[in-house]
């Protein structure tokens, strides 16, 4: 047995399921039996439920009761059958009064026949907008009696549906159809205004017409009409539910005294005119000539499929009626042998129905009798079968022996005519607040420009926005092409409607971003930054391609080179002999060291530091041995000392040295050795000394070690030093520790510019200052000239030194003057490319 | 010294010295790689020894006996400070480190103040703009403490960064400042050269002993097989 699908979500559901189990739609039509009617509003209830849910609820019941079900058995109870309540007023027991209409809540009208008016709906509590139940109640009353409700259907409907049932009515007056019925509210047995709307623009004028000339369109359940109805009495769908029409208030019916609808409502009836009367709502009454435009589209013709009921050939006319969509509405595939699409639902149909137009699209394969649709039909297209009595069911079949049901009377009531959609979608009958400005409306006070400008006065001028005013200014986007509103959707699913966003022209364009950079105001030299940090990120690459390989190449060449020409320059005087004089030029520290050595007490003996290391050792023990050699001509003896760990090794080995080559070497004392910690180990050398020095050799309390206590117990501290933090430490630890013990020191030739300011001022800290080889040299010609060699290994040195600066000078040279040429030679070829 | 122990000297060092200049012709080769791998072994070994013998035998471990007490707390700073190398003992060395990095600053800047600062300002701001010796202008000297004075100004005034932001322009010094300050420039520059020179005549008399002391040994070595 084929599942149950739900008319919402399409899901299958099981035979016996009431619900659908995905989405809670009911499946199944609620069977209040005979003589039942739905159960009231308990009064207790929320008076002021939203009224648009009450239409719904409305809506839903009133729908006509259809599912995909095989057919019940035929209720035994002939007066039970719910269809037979929605008789039309005219044929219909007065239906019991509806219970009072809540506030906004919109209720079907009591049936035209009835005249006990509708209830005038109580304003509710919050949420209910008392605004409109007002204008409701002035609505109803400023109306003529209207039929009292049909059982189960309650008072209340709002203005405007009743104003849009009374336009239609009074259209198919006009058309020659019979009026629609009075009754607001669908009764019991008749058909739901949407209904029958669809079955009057399915059939048109000539289909079915009741009394008074009111065309309706056939109703789907069987009958041409209201009243027309082919139904037996006892179909357990009841009998046709007359077609209704939009209902308005009588255009002769005055307002009631005292009671003015607002303007915003006031109707056709209240303005005197219809369509194309003024309305508060700006225009032509759009919204009721609207549903009258959609009311009015023509029929689509049925074609051989069976519909939802059928019955006896012409018990359920749906020749050109539009088969509602709905829950309850879902139509079946045609029965087999009449042209039903294979493999599409049940095979069985309705007595009477006649194959019609299934909503889906056939499957491949269908038969070519059925013609192609799109899953959404127009309005109007059949979709129940014109006629057919075969394959109806057993339960549908008793049902055409009963009696149609009585139609409603027409409601007289002035034909309006009803506009073209076109004619009521035109700018100009939008109502004013839908309407855009243009130059003609916006034409109000003299001088204005159009809508939304505004114009200058003569003692105004234009103003000049400031420039970070004006950087500020949005940038304008690509303006985006505007839409035709009067396209026509072709494709797809919205086919055929109007105002459609056209997907690709226009939301498939590539635009460019909304925000681009404007005019930017740059400094010359920001832009200069700029441009310098492009070269970087773009040239770099470029420049980086050359430059490796000339530096790879050219280094190792210079190298050798250089090395050559020195090699050759100290060589060259052993080959040439002696070229360069032996005269020195004597700086005024170095005539100051040996001034003072010269008057140093030799009972008191000299603290010597050495501070050097074995690679300074071939510059520092040249001037060493200078200086040792003075101290030793005057009998003054030495104690060695140093802050680096090989400092005092050094410096033994440079006294045995000397004493191989001959030369004359102080007595040497004693050693202190090593003394740690750098600055901090010298500045421990400010207090005792034999708290300092912990040498298991040293004997303090003998002599010539018992008169030394402290640092100034020294005559003088020799510093022989080739970096300046080691006579700096000196002279920041020591000196200021005993600034009576002067201090001579012989640095290396590197550390002359940073040692020199310490021999400056009333009081310098260094005292005497020898420099390099050459203040040895000019020390040894000034204060040891007999010492000085003629030939031998010294005067060749000295010669050597002379060719390798003179070597060192020339090389400068020539790269200084190459370098300026090389640069004016590039110089001229940028200026020249 | 012995003979044998002389010319074994003599020859080592010859042999070191050639594997040293060998970079000149040969760039990074074997022979200078080897040179540079025994001088820093024998100076990691020779710093050992002499740390150990000058540093913990006669600092510490023979003073420990005479007075207890404070060289046992140089035992627990030390120790905290070897414990430093251990991954959770980095916290329990912060101690020492502390202790030797504020005693060193210290040291250093009361030192710096007292030696340098205050005498070399003094010493500037001492010689006269007119000197006069002996009763006689002497010009050279007028012209050395003028160019001291220039030069100790203009020097502090390029390394002014007082400059502030014109407008929408790059910062900038003003006018008389940026004047001064390329003068102090030229002082710079001069100073910069006169240490550049200082360094290639340190090195030119390295390379000339060098030179002569492998002119020395292969004489020796020719004058001991000759003879």
């Amino acid at each position: 047995m084929a599942d149950l699908r739900c008319p919402m979500c399409g899901k299958p559901n099981p035979q016996d399921a009431n619900a659908c189990r995905f989405c809670g739609a009911r499946l199944k039509p609620m069977d209040y039996g005979k003589g039942k009617t739905p159960p009231p509003t308990p009064p207790d209830a929320a008076p002021d439920a939203d009224w648009m849910s009450d239409l719904r609820g409305d809506m839903m019941r009133n729908r006509p009761k259809t599912s995909m079900l095989p057919p019940e058995p035929p209720a035994p109870a002939p007066s039970g059958d719910w269809l037979n309540k929605l008789d039309s007023p005219s044929g219909q027991k007065p239906s019991a009064p509806a219970p009072p209409a809540k506030g906004g809540t919109v209720r079907r009208t009591a049936p035209p026949s009835s005249s006990v008016p509708p209830a005038p709906p109580p304003d509710g509590p919050a949420g209910n907008p008392p605004r409109l139940s007002n204008v409701r109640a002035q609505a109803s009353a400023g109306r003529e009696p209207a039929p009292p409700p049909g059982p189960g259907k309650e008072d209340g409907e709002p203005v405007w549906l009743k104003r849009l049932r009374a336009r239609r009515t009074q259209e198919e007056i006009t058309s020659g159809a019979p009026p629609a019925p009075a009754s607001e509210g669908a009764a019991p047995g008749e058909l739901p205004d949407w209904l029958s709307k669809i079955r009057d623009k399915s059939t048109g004028p000539s289909e079915t017409s009741g009394a008074g000339g009111t065309v309706y369109p056939p109703s789907p359940f069987g009958g041409a009409g209201p009243g027309e109805s082919d139904l037996p009495a006892e179909s357990p769908w009841g009998s046709a539910a007359p077609a209704q029409g939009p209902k308005f208030a009588d255009n002769d019916a005055a307002p009631a005294p005292g009671i003015e609808n607002p303007d915003w409502l006031k109707y056709p009836s209240d303005t005197g005119g219809f369509p194309g009367a003024e309305s508060p709502l700006g225009g032509s009454d759009w919204m009721g000539s609207m549903a009258s435009a959609i009311e009015a589209t023509p029929p689509i013709p049925s074609t051989a499929e069976p519909g939802i009921l059928s019955g006896k050939t012409g018990s359920i006319k749906t020749g050109g009626i539009g088969r509602p969509t709905g829950p309850f509405t879902e139509p079946l595939p045609p029965a087999s042998g009449s042209g039903a699409v294979p493999g599409f639902g049940p095979d069985w149909n309705f007595p009477g129905d006649a194959p019609t137009e299934s909503p889906f699209p056939p499957p491949i394969g269908a038969s070519d009798q059925l013609p192609s649709t799109s899953p959404f039909h127009d309005a109007g297209e059949s979709m129940l079968p014109s006629s057919g009595e075969e394959g109806l069911p057993d339960w549908l079949a008793d049902a055409q022996g009963e009696p149609a049901a009585p139609e409603p009377e027409p409601v007289e009531e002035a034909s309006l005519p009803t506009p073209d959609l076109n004619e009521l979608l035109r700018p100009d009958a939008l109502p004013e607040w839908m309407r855009k400005p243009t130059g003609a409306e916006s034409k109000g006070k003299p001088g204005e420009g159009p809508a939304g400008a505004v114009s200058i006065p003569e003692n105004l001028e234009q103003a000049e926005l400031p420039r970070w005013l004006e950087a500020m200014r949005p940038i304008q986007s690509v303006a985006v092409p505007t839409e035709d509103e009067e396209r026509v959707e072709s494709v797809g699913p919205l086919a055929g409607l109007r105002g459609v966003l056209s997907a690709e022209p226009v939301v498939a364009m590539p635009r460019r971003p909304g925000i681009m950079a404007g005019n930017i105001d740059a400094l010359p030299s920001q832009m200069a930054l700029t441009d310098t940090l492009r070269r970087l990120l773009i040239e770099p690459e470029v420049r980086a391609a050359h430059r490796p390989m000339r530096a790879m190449l050219l280094t190792p060449v210079i190298r050798k080179v250089m090395s050559a020409v020195l090699a050759l320059a100290i060589l060259l005087p052993m080959a040439t002999g002696s070229l360069f004089s032996t005269t020195v030029y004597q700086p005024q520290a170095n005539i100051q060291a040996g001034d003072l050595v010269n008057a140093l007490p030799p009972e008191r003996p000299v603290l010597v530091a050495l501070e050097y290391d074995a690679f300074s050792a071939p510059e520092i023990e040249s001037g060493a041995t200078v200086l040792l050699e003075h101290l030793a001509r005057r009998g003054i003896r030495t104690v060695f000392i140093s802050s680096q760990p090989n400092g005092t090794m050094l410096g033994e080995g440079l006294q045995n040295e000397n004493e191989k080559m001959g030369l004359t070497m102080p007595q040497r004392i004693a050693d202190f050795g090593y003394v740690p910690g750098g600055a901090g180990g010298l500045r421990r050398l400010g207090g005792e000394l034999s708290a300092v020095i912990h040498n298991p050799a040293l004997d303090w309390t003998k002599d010539p070690l018992s008169s030394i206590h402290t640092v100034a117990d020294f005559s003088m501290i020799l510093l022989f030093a080739a970096s300046p933090q080691s006579v700096r430490d000196w002279v920041e630890q020591v000196h200021t520790a005993s600034p009576g013990t002067p201090i001579v020191a012989m640095i290396s030739a590197s550390s002359d510019a940073l040692v020199f300011p310490y021999t400056q001022g009333s009081n310098p800290s260094i005292r005497g200052l020898v420099t390099g080889f050459a203040g040895a040299q000019a020390y040894r010609v000034h204060f040891l000239p007999d010492t000085l060699q003629a030939e031998g290994v010294a005067a060749m040195r000295w010669q050597a030194f002379g060719s390798g600066t003179l070597a060192l000078l020339l090389t400068l040279f020539a790269g200084i003057v190459g370098s300026l040429v090389l640069g004016f030679v590039r110089r001229d070829r940028k200026a020249a490319g | 010294m012995t003979d044998i122990e002389l010319l074994g000297g003599m020859a080592l060092g010859f042999f070191l010295t050639v594997s040293i200049l060998s970079y000149l012709l040969l760039d990074d080769n074997l022979l200078f790689r080897l040179g540079a791998y025994c001088l820093v072994g024998v100076s990691a070994g020779y710093l050992m020894a002499v740390m150990f013998n000058s540093v913990l035998i006669e600092q510490y471990l023979s003073p420990l006996l005479n007075s207890i007490p404070l060289l046992l707390l140089m035992l627990l700073l030390g120790g905290m400070l070897v414990v430093r190398i251990l991954p959770r003992g980095s916290s329990v060395g912060s101690i020492p480190m502390a202790f030797l990095v504020g005693v060193g600053a210290a040291v250093v800047v009361g030192g710096s103040l007292t030696g340098t600062f205050i005498p070399q300002a003094m010493a500037a701001a001492e010689p006269s703009l007119f000197p006069i010796v002996s009763g006689v202008p002497d010009p050279w000297s007028m012209l050395e403490n003028w160019c001291v004075l220039l030069g100790t100004l203009t020097t502090l005034a390029y390394f002014h960064f007082g400059a502030r932001p014109q407008g929408g322009a790059a910062p900038a010094a003003g006018p008389v400042v940026s004047l001064i300050a390329r003068v102090g420039k030229l002082f710079l520059a001069v100073t910069l050269g006169a240490l550049y020179a200082g360094a290639l005549i340190s090195s030119l008399t390295i390379l000339i002993e060098r030179i002569y002391f492998l002119i020395q040994t292969i004489l020796v070595f020719a004058m001991r097989s000759g003879a």
